[in-house]
C-alpha cells in the first residue's frame, strides 16, 4: 500500500520533476549565450497645455507620484504649452509662467507647437533660453544667427541605459508656414514634414527608440505613420489636433497617442526592451484635472503668477462713458480692424458682451470682460458686392440686428415688416463705397464659420484672439476718444 | 488655398486656421438647425473623440451622432 501511494505520488509529482530536469540542464547549455538583458522605458507625454495653469499643481503632483515608481521616467510635452490664459498670456515676459511651471516639474522635452510663436521671436527666444528642457523642432530652422535653443533633434539615455531619440515635426499650412500669425515667423524657414521625416530616420540606427514628437494633429500623424518603413520608429506621440486618445492606436506598428489639451489628462506610455529592441509598447490615459492631491511648492507658483499686476494695470484712458452695445461695438471693431491692419472691420451683434465701460482708466481685464469668447480673428479679401453678400446674409442669423463696422458706414434698407430689401455702404467721409474694389476684411471666426454667402476667398486665421488685438490697439492709443453719438449704421423703412 | 472638411456626409469649406467648433458652427448653419446648448460629442474617423478647439487641417473628417 505503501508502495502505491510512494507510486502515485511520483506519478503526480513527475511533470515538476520533469520541469526541474530541464531547468536543470539548462545554464549548461546557456554559459555561452547571456540572458537576454530587459530593460523598460515609462514615457508621460502631454499636448497643447495652452497654460492651464490652474491643473498644474495636480499634474505635478502625478509626475512626482510617477517619478517614484518610474525613476527612469521621461516627461514630455508635444507642442503648444503656450497661449489661452490671460494669467500667462499678459505676463510681461509673455509665456514666462509655463516655462517656469515647466522648469519646476522637470520637463525633458518640448515640441515647438505654433503657439510657442505666439510670444513673438523675442518672447519665443528668451522662453527657449529660460527652459531647463530642451525645445526640438526638426522641420523648423531658426533664423541664422538668432538665439533660440531649438534642436532638429535630442537623443536622451536615461538612468537604465535607454537611449532614445526624439525628433519632432510642426505641421505647416498651406500658406507655408505653421498655424501662426506671420508675423511671428519671420525669419524661420520650415521645411516639409514628411520629407524631413524620411531624413530624420536615420538615427533610429543610433538608438534603442526612436519617437516623434510632433505637432501635427492625429490624422497626419497616422498618414506619416504609414510613410515610414516599417520598424524604424516606435512611437508618436502627437499635439495639435486635440484628440483624446484613450485606447491604443497601432498604425503600420508605430503606437500614436495624444491627451487631448489644458492638461485634463496625460499618457503614460510604457516600453520593454530585449536586448535593445522595443518588444512591447503600451499606453494609458491618465486624468489629470483639477482635483486631487497637488504639489504644494507648485500651487504657491500659480498663485503668485494669479496675482499678476499686469492684468489690473491701466493700459488705456476712457475721455468718456460708453453706454450702448452700439459704442462698445465700435470701440471693438476699431481695436480689431487696427490690429489686423485690415480696410474694414466687422464685429457681430451677439460679440459685444456688455453695453458699458466708464470713463477713467481701461484695463487688460476690463477687455477680457468686454470680449470673453476666445474668438480669433480671420482676415478676408473681399469686394464691396461680396460686403453686401455678407451683410444681407447675417441680417437673418442675427435677429435682424445690424453689423458693427469699422471703416465704414452702412444703411439697412428695411420693408415695413423689418425685412432687409437691401443694404448700402459708405466710406467714412460719406462717399459711396467702391463696390467692385476688393478690400481686406477682418472679423471674428463664429462670422466666418456661420455667415453663408458667395465670395472667393475662403479667408485666413490670424491665430489672434479679437480681445489680444483690442489690447494691443488701447496700449498704443493710450486715450480712448469719445464714442458718444457715433452712428455708422442707419436703418430705414422704406416700405414693401 | 483649400480648406475642405466633411463632418458625416456634409462636405464643408472653411477659412485657413478653423477648429472643430468653427466647423461645427458651420454644419449646423448650412442644415439651418439651431446650435446644441449643449456642445456636440465629435469624434475623427478613427473613433477618438476631439476636443471643439482642436484645429483642422484640409481633408480632415468629422462625426458627429445626430442632430436634432
Amino acid at each position: 500500500m505503501k508502495h502505491l501511494d510512494f507510486y502515485k505520488r511520483m506519478m503526480h509529482l513527475a511533470p515538476a520533476v520533469l520541469f526541474a530536469m530541464v531547468v536543470a540542464c539548462q545554464p549548461v547549455r546557456q554559459a555561452s549565450q547571456p540572458m537576454p538583458e530587459t530593460k523598460t522605458l515609462e514615457i508621460l507625454a502631454v499636448n497643447d497645455m495652452h497654460a492651464a495653469m490652474d491643473n498644474f499643481p495636480r499634474f505635478a503632483f502625478m509626475v512626482d507620484s510617477l517619478r517614484t515608481l518610474y525613476p527612469n521616467m521621461l516627461l514630455v510635452s508635444a507642442g503648444d504649452n503656450q497661449t489661452g490664459n490671460p494669467v500667462n498670456d499678459q505676463y510681461r515676459d509673455k509665456g514666462l509662467p509655463m516655462i517656469t511651471l515647466m522648469n519646476a516639474v522637470k520637463f525633458d522635452i518640448s515640441a515647438v507647437g505654433n503657439h510657442e510663436f505666439d510670444s513673438k521671436p523675442e518672447g519665443f527666444a528668451k522662453n527657449t533660453q529660460q527652459a531647463t528642457f530642451h525645445f526640438v523642432g526638426s522641420n523648423t530652422v531658426p533664423p541664422e544667427g538668432s538665439t533660440f535653443r531649438i534642436k532638429p533633434y535630442k537623443i536622451l539615455t536615461t538612468k537604465n541605459g535607454v537611449r532614445v531619440a526624439f525628433v519632432s515635426l510642426l505641421n505647416i499650412n498651406e500658406g507655408g508656414i505653421p498655424d501662426s500669425h506671420p508675423d511671428n515667423v519671420k525669419g524661420f524657414v520650415f521645411k516639409d514634414p514628411y520629407s524631413t521625416a524620411k531624413e530624420v530616420l536615420s538615427l533610429a540606427d543610433s538608438c534603442q527608440v526612436f519617437v516623434f514628437l510632433n505637432h501635427m494633429g492625429f490624422e497626419e500623424d497616422v498618414a506619416l505613420a504609414g510613410q515610414l518603413p516599417a520598424g524604424k520608429a516606435d512611437l508618436i506621440i502627437g499635439g495639435h489636433s486635440h484628440t483624446r486618445v484613450d485606447k491604443e492606436q497601432v498604425h503600420n506598428g508605430i503606437l500614436i497617442t495624444q491627451a487631448e489639451r489644458k492638461l485634463k489628462y496625460a499618457t503614460l506610455i510604457k516600453l520593454t526592451l530585449k536586448d535593445n529592441q522595443v518588444e512591447t509598447k503600451t499606453m494609458q490615459l491618465l486624468t489629470v484635472g483639477k482635483t486631487g492631491k497637488e504639489r504644494v511648492d507648485v500651487r504657491a507658483m500659480v498663485n503668485q503668477f494669479g496675482n499678476n499686476p499686469q492684468l489690473k494695470e491701466t493700459i488705456a484712458e476712457a475721455t468718456a462713458d460708453f453706454t450702448t452695445y452700439e459704442e462698445v461695438g465700435y470701440l471693438m471693431v476699431d481695436g480689431i480692424r487696427a490690429a489686423a491692419r485690415a480696410d474694414i472691420a466687422l464685429a457681430n451683434p451677439g460679440g459685444v458682451r456688455i453695453d458699458h465701460l466708464n470713463k477713467g482708466n481701461v484695463s487688460v481685464m476690463d477687455i477680457y470682460t468686454m470680449d470673453p469668447f476666445g474668438n480669433e480673428m480671420v482676415l478676408f479679401n473681399l469686394t464691396g458686392h461680396e460686403i453686401k453678400a455678407l451683410h444681407l446674409a447675417a441680417f437673418t442669423i442675427d435677429d435682424s440686428s445690424a453689423i458693427y463696422p469699422s471703416g465704414i458706414k452702412s444703411k439697412y434698407l428695411l420693408s415695413e415688416k423689418g425685412a432687409l430689401n437691401d443694404v448700402q455702404f459708405f466710406t467714412n467721409d460719406g462717399k459711396p463705397l467702391d463696390m467692385d474694389k476688393t478690400y481686406t476684411v477682418v472679423m471674428n471666426n463664429y462670422m466666418a464659420s456661420v455667415y453663408k454667402y458667395d465670395h472667393k476667398d475662403i479667408g485666413q486665421g490670424l491665430f489672434r484672439t479679437t480681445a489680444e488685438g483690442i489690447i494691443d490697439y488701447l496700449k498704443n492709443l493710450k486715450k480712448i476718444p469719445d464714442y458718444r453719438g457715433e452712428k455708422r449704421v442707419e436703418l430705414v423703412k422704406t416700405g414693401n | 488655398m483649400m480648406m475642405k472638411i466633411r463632418i458625416n456626409r456634409t462636405e464643408l469649406e472653411l477659412f485657413a486656421g478653423a477648429t472643430v467648433a468653427d466647423a461645427l458652427r458651420c454644419y449646423y448653419a448650412r442644415h439651418k438647425k439651431k446650435f446644441p446648448e449643449i456642445f456636440p460629442a465629435v469624434s475623427d474617423r478613427y473613433g477618438n473623440y476631439v476636443a471643439p478647439d482642436g484645429r483642422l487641417s484640409n481633408g480632415n473628417q468629422l462625426f458627429i451622432k445626430t442632430i436634432k
